[in-house]
């Protein structure tokens, strides 16, 4: 469904991607790990079309995709709400009451984003991205900086929407615990320039132990790749 | 609360220095050079109940309005066009240096010929000063806007017209306040010395009336009028703009 062949990268010839191809077919949770600054932003820019690559060519990424930034990108103007709605504003308005209670934020749809705190406004951004829906959701560290229980709830909200539409999810995250929780591809990156060092598969997410010995294994070998 | 009595509090003390050095002076030169409060008091209570006096107020009022809102909607397309596509910009750059260096008083005089002595030119000076100030500062802020924001508008999609509206309008909004704070400061000067210039009708007419009668009182009283109009105007279009609970001002 995804695919990128060969893509390079630099800025002012520092090189950042180099010769990186992946594929994500449909229903598949991809993570990719890496070390700061090996250029998985650049990446998920140029999957979406925000930044052309020097070299390599990008396939389907053409349908709706759902992006979820690094920072928050909430329209300042605009309330929770009215922030979440703009996306798909054809859907029914019980629709976006439902996202902003399942995402912990009831309470405040009429606030505005100045009101909220940095990680209430992640959580609307996340919402939003959920509300876009889409084939293919690209998220930027998607759950940093929220607190654990948050946390879990916005992972189980993803697998839900990833149980109901199997879309293809490519997240990038510096936690590997999290990648463990509901990827079902892992991909360790190299320090830049950067392509990919390592795949590895997991059984789909649900019912997933991750104190089973495979996967304090698999998180084991990850950390010594990291860390080499 | 306290807050808002300290502001009004710092703003009555500087209205009170200002009565006092002009009253202070008034004691050392003569009442034609700088007459005292209490004369320019009683003048302005005369005007006030003139039967003209709405009348003349309304004339010129008509003028500022009107050429305000010509250069303002003019300014506010051109600043809209020249910072969405900045090639048409440099087509358009000579045009807003023209407006905004040729002095007023030359465009008065090449009024006076192209509309003759009707306060028309008064109009026209008003829209050409208002014009260059808000394509400057709308065409600076489209440029200035969030190239994050634009980037989420794309990918989620938004149509050209949504951008517009959602994004780009509301960024911009600083922008063309601070513009229309400047336009009608000067609007007003600008429209009362065209009338001085052009015409014997408005505040301007007025005016000439006491330079002519030698009634400095007079001119006093009519340039206090035109300072509360200009808050006045000011207060009432921030009472627009603002939106109530909106973030952005």
């Amino acid at each position: 469904m995804l695919k990128l062949t060969g893509i390079s990268k630099a800025f002012d010839g520092l090189p950042v991607l180099a010769d990186l191809s992946l594929t994500l077919s449909q229903g598949e949770i991809v993570a990719l790990i890496g070390p700061s600054g090996c250029g998985k932003t650049t990446l998920l820019n140029i999957i979406s079309g925000l930044t052309a690559p020097d070299k390599g060519t990008v396939e389907g990424a053409e349908g709706r995709l759902s992006y979820m930034f690094q920072s928050a990108r909430l329209l300042p103007w605009r309330t929770v709400e009215e922030n979440i709605r703009l996306v798909r504003e054809d859907a029914p308005r019980e629709e976006v009451r439902a996202l902003i209670s399942a995402v912990g934020l009831d309470g405040f749809a009429r606030y505005y984003p100045g009101q909220l705190s940095g990680g209430m406004a992640r959580r609307c951004a996340l919402a939003r991205a959920f509300h876009f829906g889409g084939e293919l959701f690209l998220m930027d560290e998607p759950f940093q900086g929220l607190d654990y229980g948050i946390r879990m709830e916005m992972v189980a909200m993803l697998l839900a929407i990833w149980r109901r539409e199997k879309p293809g999810v490519l997240f990038v995250t510096h936690e590997i615990d999290e990648a463990l929780t509901v990827a079902t591809r892992i991909a360790v990156l190299t320090a830049r320039p950067t392509t990919v060092a390592q795949w590895y598969s997991l059984p789909g997410p649900e019912g997933r132990d991750a104190s089973s010995p495979e996967l304090l294994e698999l998180r084991r070998t990850i950390i010594h790749q990291i860390t080499q | 609360m306290r807050a808002e009595a300290g502001l009004w509090l710092r703003r009555t003390l500087g209205v009170g220095l200002l009565l006092g050095l002009w009253q202070l002076a008034a004691l050392f030169f003569p009442p034609l050079v700088v007459p005292p409060i209490p004369q320019v008091a009683a003048t302005l209570a005369e005007l006030i109940r003139e039967p003209d006096f709405w009348p003349t107020v309304g004339t010129t009022l008509l003028r500022l309005v009107t050429g305000l809102g010509i250069g303002i909607a003019a300014g506010a397309v051109l600043g809209l066009l020249f910072g969405l596509y900045p090639k048409l910009e440099d087509v358009g750059t000579p045009l807003i240096h023209v407006l905004q260096s040729v002095p007023p008083v030359c465009w008065v005089v090449l009024a006076l010929v192209w509309f003759g002595f009707n306060g028309r030119p008064c109009i026209f000076i008003v829209a050409t000063a208002t014009v260059p100030t808000v394509v400057i500062n709308l065409s600076h802020g489209v440029r200035g806007v969030d190239r994050q924001l634009l980037e989420m508008a794309r990918l989620y999609r938004f149509s050209r017209w949504k951008t517009l509206r959602h994004v780009t309008l509301p960024s911009i909004r600083p922008y063309f306040n601070s513009a229309m704070e400047i336009v009608i400061g000067g609007g007003w000067k600008l429209a009362v010395m065209g009338e001085v210039l052009t015409t014997n009708s408005g505040i301007g007419g007025a005016i000439t009336s006491a330079r002519l009668n030698v009634q400095p009182d007079a001119i006093i009283a009519w340039s206090f009028l035109l300072v509360v109009g200009c808050f006045l105007t000011q207060k009432l279009l921030r009472l627009i703009c603002c939106r109530k609970g909106a973030p952005v001002c």
